[in-house]
C-alpha cells in the first residue's frame, strides 16, 4: 500500500562551528498517500538534501520524517530514490542494475530476474537487458535508474531531478512515460525539478522552496484531471497552465517572460 | 597502443598505422637501426677499442647457456620475481582496500607504507643478506618489497575513490557492509588493482636487478660478477640484456592480462 510522507519541522545544518551551513529551516510538509508532489527550488537550496533525508541517507539536525507511521532513521525498502545523475553501476548490465535492490533484499535469482525483466519492459528497455550503461543514451540510463527503484516495489518513490540531465525531447518522452506508469498504479511520489512546466504537467501539487536556509514558500494544487499523459498539448494550452506557470515563476524570483516581438 | 582514440594533438605526429603489423615493422626497424649504430661504434672502436661486437655478445650468451647455467639462473630470477610479487599481491591488495575504506586504518598505516617506498635498498641489502642469505630468499624479499608499494597504493586509491553516489545507491537499499564491499568497492577497484599489478611486476624486476648486482655471488648477478672480474664486457652486456628482456616482457605480459580482464573502464564510465 502506498504510504503518506510527513516532514515534521525538519532542519538541516551541515558541519558545525564556523563552517556550519544552514540549509533547511524548519520545513514541514504533509503528503497524503498516492499524491504526486513536485518540489521546485533554486539551485543549491537543499532539494537533494531533503530527498536524501526522506530516503534515510542523511541525518536530520532537527525534526522528524515519517513514512506512514514509521519514523525514518535509516534507509528502508519502503522508499526508493531515483538519483539526480543516474548512478548506475558501469560494470553491471541493465538487468543486473535493475535487480540490484532485490539482490540486496536477498530475493532468489530466478524471481528477481523475472521481476527485473518485467520492469525493464515496462520502462521500454526490452532488448537492452544485456547492455552496459556506457552503451545506453542518457534517457535510457535514467530508465534503468527508474526501473531499479521501482523493481523493489516501494510504497514511496523519491525522484531527484531525474530528467534534469536529458535533452528536451527525451525529457518529454520520459515525462509521458512516467505519468503513464504512475496513472496505472498510483504510488506516493516526490519529484524534484528545476523545470516549472515539468512540475505543472506531472504533479497533483507543487511546492516551492526558497533560498537557503530554505523553507516552503509556496504550496499549490494543480487542477488538471487525470489521466494526463495523452493530453500534454491540451493541458499546456490551458489558460490555467499559463497562470500557474506565471505564479511559480514569481515565487522562484524570476521575471515575467517577455514576448519576443515578431517582425513582419 | 590504440591509435583510434588518439587526441588530435597526438594525431598530428602519428603516422596512420592502425595495422598492428605496421607497428611491429616500425619497432623492429628501429631495433635494427640501433643495432647498426652500436655495431658502427664497435667497428670504429670509438670511444674505446673495447666495445664488444654483437657477434661476441651472442657467443657469450651461447657459452653461458651451454656451460654456466644461464637458463637456471633466469629460472631462479623468474621464480623470485613471481613469489615476491605474489606475496606482495596477497598482502598489498587487502591492505590497500582496508586503508581505502577506513580513515583510521589509512592514518595508521600510511607513514609505514610510504616508508617502505623510500627505504634505501642498496644500503640495507647487507643487512638483508645477514637475514636471508645470498640465495633465493633475499631475492624474494627484495622483489616483495619493491612490488608491494605500487600494489598497495593503487588498491588504496581505488577503494578511496569509490564514487559516493554508487555507495549511496547501495546504502539506499540498505545493503550490508559485506555486500557493498563485494559489489561496489571491489568491482570499482579492479582496474586500479590491475594497474597496481602492472607497475608492481615492473618494480619487482627492478628489485631483482638491484639484488643481482649487489648480491653478486649466485644467479645472474654471479654471472655478471664473473664476467666483469675477467674484463669480458661481452659477457656482462649479455647478462644485462637478459635482465632488460625480463624487465620489458613481464610488464608487457601483465599489460596483456590487464587488457583481457578489463571489461569496463573508469574513463568510459565518466567518473
Ligand atoms: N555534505 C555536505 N557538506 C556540507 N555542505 C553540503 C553538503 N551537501 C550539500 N551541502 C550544501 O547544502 C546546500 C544544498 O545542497 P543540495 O545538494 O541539497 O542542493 P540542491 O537543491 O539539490 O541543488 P541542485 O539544484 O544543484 O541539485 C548547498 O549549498 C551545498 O553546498
Ligand atoms: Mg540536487
Amino acid at each position: 500500500m502506498p504510504k503518506s510522507i510527513t516532514v515534521d519541522r525538519v532542519s538541516k545544518t551541515y558541519g558545525s562551528g564556523e563552517d556550519a551551513v544552514h540549509v533547511l529551516d524548519d520545513i514541514s510538509i504533509s503528503i497524503p498517500e498516492k499524491q504526486f508532489v513536485c518540489i521546485l527550488g533554486p539551485s543549491g537550496c537543499g532539494k537533494t538534501t531533503l530527498m536524501k533525508m526522506m530516503d534515510g541517507l542523511i541525518d536530520l539536525s532537527a525534526g522528524e520524517i515519517r513514512i506512514g507511521d514509521n519514523v525514518i532513521t535509516e534507509p528502508t525498502p519502503e522508499a526508493a530514490l531515483v538519483f539526480q545523475n543516474f548512478e548506475l553501476f558501469p560494470w553491471r548490465t541493465t538487468l543486473e542494475n535493475v535487480e540490484l535492490g532485490l539482490e540486496i533484499l536477498g530475493v532468489d535469482k530466478s524471481t528477481r530476474r523475472e521481476r527485473a525483466r518485467t520492469w525493464i519492459d515496462r520502462v521500454g528497455l526490452d532488448g537492452f537487458e544485456e547492455s552496459y550503461p556506457s552503451e545506453l543514451s542518457g534517457g535510457m540510463q535514467q530508465r534503468v535508474g527508474l526501473a531499479r527503484a521501482l523493481c523493489v516495489d516501494p510504497e514511496v518513490i523519491l525522484m531527484d531531478e531525474p530528467f534534469g540531465a536529458l535533452d528536451a525531447q527525451t525529457k518529454d518522452k520520459m515525462q509521458t512515460q512516467l505519468l503513464q506508469l504512475w496513472e496505472q498504479e498510483k504510488k506516493t511520489v516526490v519529484f524534484v525539478t528545476h523545470d516549472i512546466r515539468e512540475s505543472i504537467f506531472l504533479a497533483d501539487r507543487v511546492l516551492v522552496m526558497g533560498t537557503k536556509p530554505s523553507s516552503i514558500v509556496e504550496d499549490i494544487e494543480i487542477p488538471f484531471e487525470r489521466p494526463r499523459w495523452k493530453r500534454r498539448v491540451e493541458i499546456e494550452n490551458d489558460e490555467r497552465f499559463a497562470e500557474i506557470e506565471q505564479l511559480l515563476r514569481e515565487r522562484l524570483g524570476l521575471k515575467a517572460e517577455e514576448e519576443p516581438e515578431v517582425v513582419q | 597502443m590504440a591509435t583510434a582514440d588518439e587526441s588530435p594533438l597526438r594525431q598530428r605526429l602519428t603516422l596512420s598505422m592502425d595495422d598492428r603489423n605496421h607497428q611491429l615493422i616500425l619497432q623492429a626497424g628501429f631495433g635494427v637501426f640501433l643495432l647498426a649504430l652500436y655495431s658502427a661504434f664497435a667497428y670504429l672502436g670509438y670511444p674505446s677499442e673495447r666495445i664488444p661486437s654483437i657477434l661476441m655478445i651472442v657467443e657469450a650468451l651461447q657459452v653461458q647457456i651451454a656451460e654456466e647455467g644461464l637458463l637456471g639462473a633466469v629460472w631462479d630470477a623468474l621464480y623470485a620475481i613471481f613469489i615476491g610479487f605474489f606475496l606482495a599481491t596477497l598482502v598489498g591488495i587487502p591492505m590497500g582496500i582496508l586503508m581505502g575504506v577506513s580513515r583510521t586504518i589509512e592514518e595508521l598505516l600510511d607513514p609505514y607504507v610510504n616508508a617502505i617506498y623510500v627505504v634505501p635498498y642498496a644500503a640495507i641489502v647487507p643487512a638483508l643478506i645477514v637475514w636471508f642469505g645470498t640465495g633465493i630468499r633475499i631475492r624474494v624479499a627484495i622483489c616483495f618489497l619493491f612490488a608491494f608499494f605500487p600494489i598497495v597504493i593503487n588498491s588504496f586509491e581505488g577503494a578511496r575513490t569509490t564514487p559516493e553516489g554508487l555507495l549511496e545507491v547501495a546504502e539506499s537499499f540498505n545493503a550490508s557492509w559485506l555486500f557493498t564491499m563485494k559489489n561496489v568497492v571491489l568491482p570499482y577497484e579492479i582496474p586500479y588493482i590491475l594497474a597496481g599489478l602492472r607497475m608492481g611486476i615492473g618494480r619487482a624486476v627492478r628489485g631483482l636487478v638491484l639484488v643481482e648486482i649487489i648480491v653478486a655471488v649466485t644467479g645472474l648477478g654471479g654471472l655478471i660478477q664473473n664476467w666483469s672480474a675477467a674484463f669480458r664486457l661481452e659477457g656482462v652486456i649479455s647478462v644485462v640484456l637478459v635482465l632488460m628482456f625480463l624487465g620489458v616482457t613481464l610488464p608487457w605480459l601483465m599489460g596483456k592480462v590487464y587488457d583481457r580482464l578489463i571489461w569496463w573502464d573508469v574513463e568510459r564510465a565518466g567518473f
